[in-house]
């Protein structure tokens, strides 16, 4: 799905290469949002709106990075605006409620179950999801990438249009974050 | 103490490994190739022409609010000086 006669095919709008498109990329796309957003309904609407958005515009597409690369930047970007309108909604008090302070926020509520996890680590992977969403968004996108979906760190940067050397510190950074966290959990929960 | 700490911190650091990809239900599929045919039939429905006719009609509109605010402010100035001048001639005549 590379070749240039096939991205001259989508540029023509071609109903066959959108569905050759749709084929390569949809179920990579799909569990990339799924493991950010952690909502199957969520990740199905921006999946959607990804996917709009290229066909929309791909005239754009230079050819300058991978056309996988280019679509996981988009999806990367819906995602964002994703965690946005979301805090958005929580700081105009939709989601949480006002007697919850900055030390509750904090807490790790492990509530979401990943299907694709192996069952004798459901419970961990459940708290280690919980711990992720709190990351910074950055941290969180790169993170994800790297441990979730298996991208290496020079596309991430490319994705995130950053440095390598960002994007190793960003992973880095991800996982001392969650190794206080999970630390934190651990005592107040495990020991 | 501390090492049981620990192994739990990696192990659950490490729980994600061999996770499975989500298969996509055939719903989202059909939904995301319908995505074409989806955006040509909402430009078959709303022709140009409209576009355009309601761009021209908000232009329109916002040339005439400009065009009555200026009126109004310029009405209002001239009634100021009617007043003044109308004060200052009546002084004059008490003089």
């Amino acid at each position: 799905m590379e070749s240039q006669e096939e991205i001259n095919a989508l540029k023509e709008g071609s109903q066959l290469a959108f569905n050759q498109l749709i084929d390569t990329f949809s179920s990579k796309v799909y569990n990339l949002s799924f493991n950010l957003l952690q909502n199957q309904e969520d990740a199905e609407d921006v999946t959607q709106e990804i996917f709009t958005t290229v066909f929309t515009s791909i005239h754009q597409f230079k050819g300058d990075s991978k056309l996988s690369t280019w679509i996981y930047r988009i999806a990367v970007n819906k995602c964002k605006e994703h965690f946005r309108k979301k805090s958005r909604k929580k700081r105009f008090g939709f989601t949480i409620s006002i007697e919850q302070n900055d030390n509750a926020e904090n807490l790790l509520k492990p509530h979401f179950e990943h299907p694709g996890i192996v069952l004798e680590n459901k419970e961990r992977a459940r708290i280690l999801f919980a711990a992720i969403e709190q990351l910074p968004e950055n941290q969180k996108l790169a993170f994800s990438m790297h441990k979730l979906e298996g991208i290496p760190y020079e596309e991430i940067a490319v994705i995130l249009e950053t440095s390598l050397s960002s994007v190793e510190s960003l992973i880095f950074r991800a996982r001392q974050n969650l190794k206080q966290k999970l630390a934190r959990y651990y005592d107040e929960n495990e020991r | 103490m501390e090492t049981k700490k620990d192994n739990w911190m990696n192990a659950t650091l490490e729980s994600t490994e061999g996770l499975r990809p989500v298969a996509l239900s055939e719903q989202l599929k059909s939904r995301l190739k319908n995505i074409p045919s989806e955006i040509t039939v909402f430009e078959k429905t709303i022709p140009l022409s409209a576009v355009w006719l309601a761009a021209a009609s908000i232009a329109l509109l916002i040339t005439l609010n400009v065009v009555a605010v200026r009126t109004v402010k310029k009405t209002k100035k001239q009634q100021e000086i009617t007043i003044y001048s109308d004060y200052f001639s009546y002084l004059e005549q008490d003089l």
